[in-house]
């Protein structure tokens, strides 16, 4: 059975499918994941998590119609589902629960 | 917000499009775009275009990968139907619908894992290739026929006595011509002598090579002349108009290929003679027979000389052509009766004395085929170790199958529709790789013409033609059906229960599997092991030869060769003068610390023989003693710093004819064993000559480092009657800073003398350490050859022998797991495993050595003297057969070390 829980590339995506609502498709994703998590990712590494998380019903998407300023081209939008803002929150609890009492020894602190 | 679309870098989104499927590439093509625009007004055109191309080949990867995929995602039906896709997906854009259906399945077999399928190709290209290159040198050098008419006709005739002529075959001018009367067999028989010449008259002289020939030569090669016409009847008779037949070659350098040429007079040694001819291009005899880099220039009729008639004077070659029905087996049951009947008339000269035929073809290609053939061996053994190598890795491919090739029958696929599937991948990758082959054999091929040391005749016409092509594919076919047949043999016999449970356990292999897979690996070992200790030998004889002394010192000396013209300097004493003339202005140009002449160099293939008769001792005419003739002037031996004792000629032997002789060590072994040679006298020259043996020097290896010196008697230059003479300087510094002032010196005493072009830069003068270093450079290339083969083998045998070796510790990862659980300590877990590798590498030591000692007698011909039991090289190659092996198996062995038992058997 393949492994439930969300690496971390695929936790900042649905972070960003959430962020960006509606708007979500490659470029914005990846605009919010670099601006905001300080993380460089390429295109095709955003398409091959949203792959992933599709075909683990954790994402949908839809086409929109070609559009003019994209060389008649039309985009992609991907939306969370149900299922996909679990397996998020679970990620999130499993973190949390870990950290509950944790401090950093003085040793290992960087600031 | 949005913007009209710049246009990004069209050749990086055409890759991208390609690479995508049809429902990825629109919406993939358009984000990318949208932010190339957002780019280019943020941060300019440059780093957007960077940006863009970075992004495509970032994305090419993982989108191949999601194209297969999603094949991968096909039902079963479309599976077992041998691939007709239902759905219609991504496959037909591909146009492989239309390809038949077998052949669509084996291309998506490939693809599945283009990883492995490219190793394969390039593993079996690179053997094939070094194997199909072989092809194209050994079709060259032996397998084309000759560039002469009815060339398998020719055939060489001559006289042996016993040991003592060698491979050389010569005969005398009066046996000649009683051959050429009484036989019925031969169609021709002509004689030739191949001599240097000096070409003056028009522009500078020059220094041919060419050969003195009877009338019916060239038809004896049944060749004609491409301009005017060859030497024929007519020609050789005493008084004839003097005419000259050129080479292609001369007559391109020389004459620039000028039509007019026919019926040019030229100046050949002192002579005025008439062109009346030029030969085809490639038409190069006798040539090919005196050397491997000899080139023929010109052929000039010989008139017989009153002078040589005598029947013992064995100093001519002979060639005849047979009958249109005549056989070799006839032409030398005839011979040996005419010859039988010519010892009869004449026993002082004839007696003791064999006539042998020998098809010039054979002559020409003997040797060559002693040295191609072995390595021709060692090359079929690296394709042996590729297609084990290979075997194993499409083993493996097979194995992880199994799941699908049992999923396929279970729904009804057959079993040889499944072998067929399997045989069309394997030939398809034989292909592929004898594809690959002719490309690298393409380049190995020019590499050699390249270096070509210019010891094996023809070698610079060996070239990818359509015969290597053949050679090259049915090669590529032989393997692929032969690889096929290993996995055939699993996948056709799947238990569909068995293999679909063990699918689940990703592939463990079948006892039989294994056993297989085991024994290629031996297969592996012991050919590189045979190949290594081979090669390691061969090194050991090319380093010995090396160190073996010429019997001279080479360090510092320049040599330079004229061709004195026949008739130029005509006169003996005329001839001497010469010598004495340019020797004094040598020894006081600055710089030379001593100087010398001798008549026939060591290394320059030069060869002159002569019988004698010791005073004293009575002569056995029928095998009298002979020696190799040399003449040089005082301070030879002092200049080349060959040992003497006794005394050197010197200024008074130069003016007697003939009056002092030096012998060397191997003629007081050979004919005046355990007597004090200084004093003797020799008789030579059927009693014109009696002269005191006044020195005893070193022998020296005259022709060639590998070859024993011979015994020889040297003579003072004056009663010298060979037109070709070297001239050696000894210098302090360096010998090449002198060439000028030589070259200079004999322009002095007579500008119109031609130097020999001669050394590996065919310069005029040559450093004689230049010449023994040229010598071997047939015998390095060799070496390098093999060592390079060895070396490829054992990195090939290595890799798959890693490869089993991590495989099996997978495969037994449960097994291992459980008895680490139940106590068993790692270390002794991977003794186990140790041993288990251990045996396969000593069962193919065993192999290895047994297929070396069988290969011995065939090698002999590599080592050029050298043991085939050589213990420095035999432990040199143990010992890195061992540590390598050693390394293959604990590299992927020691894995174990790492293994959790708990994660393994939670994970099974």
């Amino acid at each position: 059975m393949p492994d439930p829980a969300l690496n971390e590339t695929e936790q900042l995506v649905l972070l960003a499918l959430l962020r960006l609502g509606d708007d979500a498709y490659g470029v914005p994703i990846r605009s919010e994941i670099q601006d905001r998590a300080g993380r460089t990712v390429s295109l095709a590494a955003v398409y091959a998590t949203l792959d992933r998380l599709e075909r683990r019903d954790f994402v949908r998407a839809w086409l929109t119609e070609p559009i003019p300023e994209r060389g008649g081209r039309a985009r992609k939008h991907f939306t969370i589902t149900r299922a996909g803002a679990r397996a998020l929150r679970d990620a999130r609890d499993v973190m949390t629960r870990m950290w509950r009492g944790v401090e950093l020894p003085r040793s290992l602190r960087t600031r | 917000m949005t913007r009209p679309i710049d246009q990004p870098p069209r050749l990086a989104a055409f890759v991208l499009s390609c690479v995508l499927t049809a429902g990825d590439r629109e919406y993939v093509l358009g984000d990318l775009a949208e932010e190339y625009g957002r780019l280019v007004a943020v941060r300019g055109e440059a780093v957007a275009r960077r940006w863009y191309r970075g992004e495509v080949v970032r994305a090419v990867v993982p989108a191949l990968r999601e194209r297969l995929g999603r094949r991968r995602r096909q039902t079963p039906i479309d599976v077992a139907a041998g691939g007709v896709s239902i759905h219609g997906s991504g496959e037909e854009r591909m146009g492989l619908s239309a390809m038949p259906g077998e052949l669509k399945q084996a291309w998506r077999g490939v693809m599945r894992r283009p990883g492995s399928a490219l190793i394969a190709i390039l593993t079996l290209g690179l053997a094939i290739g070094s194997n199909a290159a072989m092809f194209g040198v050994v079709d060259a050098v032996l397998l084309r026929p000759l560039p002469y008419g009815g060339a398998e006709r020719i055939v060489s005739v001559s006289e042996v006595h016993g040991e003592r002529m060698g491979e050389l075959g010569w005969a005398s001018i009066p046996n000649w011509l009683d051959w050429r009367e009484q036989s019925a067999t031969l169609e021709h028989v002509s004689m030739f002598r191949g001599r240097s010449m000096a070409l003056t008259g028009d522009g500078a002289p020059l220094y041919v090579y060419g050969a003195w020939v009877s009338a019916s030569f060239f038809s004896t090669f049944g060749t004609t002349a491409l301009r005017g016409r060859a030497l024929g009847e007519g020609d050789d008779v005493a008084g004839a108009d003097r005419v000259v037949a050129l080479s292609h070659g001369l007559w391109q350098r020389r004459f620039g290929g000028a039509a007019s040429v026919v019926g040019r007079t030229i100046v050949v040694d002192g002579q005025s003679r008439v062109v009346v001819g030029v030969m085809p291009q490639g038409f190069n005899a006798p040539g090919e027979w005196i050397g491997a880099d000899v080139r023929m220039d010109l052929w000039v009729p010989f008139v017989i000389d009153a002078a040589e008639t005598s029947r013992a004077s064995r100093s001519y070659n002979v060639v005849g052509r047979l009958k249109q029905d005549e056989t070799l087996a006839t032409a030398r049951a005839e011979m040996r009766l005419i010859a039988d009947r010519l010892t009869a008339a004449w026993p002082q000269s004839n007696e003791g004395w064999e006539v042998r035929l020998l098809p010039w073809k054979e002559l020409v290609a003997g040797y060559s085929r002693r040295l191609l053939l072995p390595l021709w061996g060692a090359m079929g053994l690296l394709l042996l170790v590729a297609c084990a190598n290979v075997g194993n890795l499409m083993l493996n491919r097979a194995l992880s199958r199994q799941g699908e090739f049992a999923t396929r029958a279970a729904l009804g696929a057959s079993g040889s529709r499944l072998a067929l599937q399997s045989l069309v991948e394997s030939i398809g990758i034989g292909l592929a790789a004898a594809g690959a082959g002719v490309l690298i054999a393409g380049a190995l091929l020019a590499g050699v013409r390249r270096f070509d040391p210019g010891q094996l005749p023809r070698l610079s016409e060996a070239t990818v033609d359509s015969r290597v092509l053949v050679v090259s594919a049915l090669i590529g076919l032989a393997v692929g059906i032969v690889l096929a047949l290993i996995p055939a043999l699993r996948g056709a016999r799947a238990n569909v229960h068995d293999a679909l449970r063990a699918t689940a356990r990703s592939g463990h292999a079948v006892a039989g599997a294994r056993r297989l897979r085991d024994a290629m690996a031996v297969l592996q070992l012991a050919l590189a092991l045979a190949l290594l200790a081979g090669s390691a030998l061969v090194v050991r004889g090319f380093l010995g030869m090396r160190a073996i002394s010429p019997g001279f010192e080479p360090q510092g000396v320049l040599v330079a060769t004229v061709a004195l013209s026949w008739d130029r300097v005509s006169d003996l004493e005329q001839r001497a003068a010469f010598t004495t003339d340019l020797l004094e202005r040598l020894r006081a140009t600055p710089g030379v610390q001593s100087a010398a002449m001798i008549n026939s160099l060591p290394f320059s293939g030069s060869h002159q023989q002569q019988t004698f008769a010791i005073d004293g001792v009575p002569v056995d005419d029928r095998s009298p003693p002979f020696a190799a003739l040399r003449g040089i002037s005082p301070d030879y031996f002092t200049t080349m710093q060959i040992p003497l004792r006794g005394r050197d000629f010197d200024q008074s032997d130069l003016v007697r004819a003939f009056p002092a002789v030096i012998v060397n060590d191997a003629f007081a072994q050979r004919w005046l064993a355990r007597q004090q040679p200084i004093g003797r006298r020799l008789i030579m020259m059927g009693g014109d000559v009696n002269a005191a043996i006044v020195g005893v020097v070193g022998n020296v290896r005259h022709y060639g480092l590998h070859r024993p010196a011979v015994p020889e008697i040297y003579f003072p230059y004056p009663a010298d009657q060979l037109t070709s003479k070297s001239y050696i300087v000894r210098t302090d510094g360096d010998p090449a800073a002198l060439a000028n002032a030589v070259r200079a010196a004999i322009h002095d005493v007579d500008p119109a003398q031609p130097l020999r072009a001669s050394g590996p830069d065919h310069a005029e003068t040559v450093p004689l350490a230049d010449m023994i270093h040229a010598s071997l450079a047939g015998v390095r290339f060799y070496t390098l050859v093999l060592v390079l083969l060895a070396a490829i083998a054992l990195a090939l045998a290595a890799v798959g022998l890693f490869a089993v070796v991590a495989i099996t510790v997978t495969e037994h990862r449960h097994e291992i797991g459980v008895r680490m659980a139940l106590g068993a300590e790692r270390r002794r877990v991977l003794a186990w495993i140790l041993a288990r590798c251990a045996r396969l590498a000593a069962i193919a030591f065993v192999a290895g050595l047994l297929l070396l000692f069988a290969a011995s007698r065939t090698l002999e011909a590599l080592l050029f003297g050298a043991s085939t039991r050589d213990a420095a090289a035999l432990t040199f190659a143990i010992v890195v057969f061992t540590l390598i092996t050693f390394i293959a198996i604990i590299a992927p062995a020691s894995r174990v070390l790492h293994l959790q038992p708990a994660r393994v058997l939670r994970q099974d």
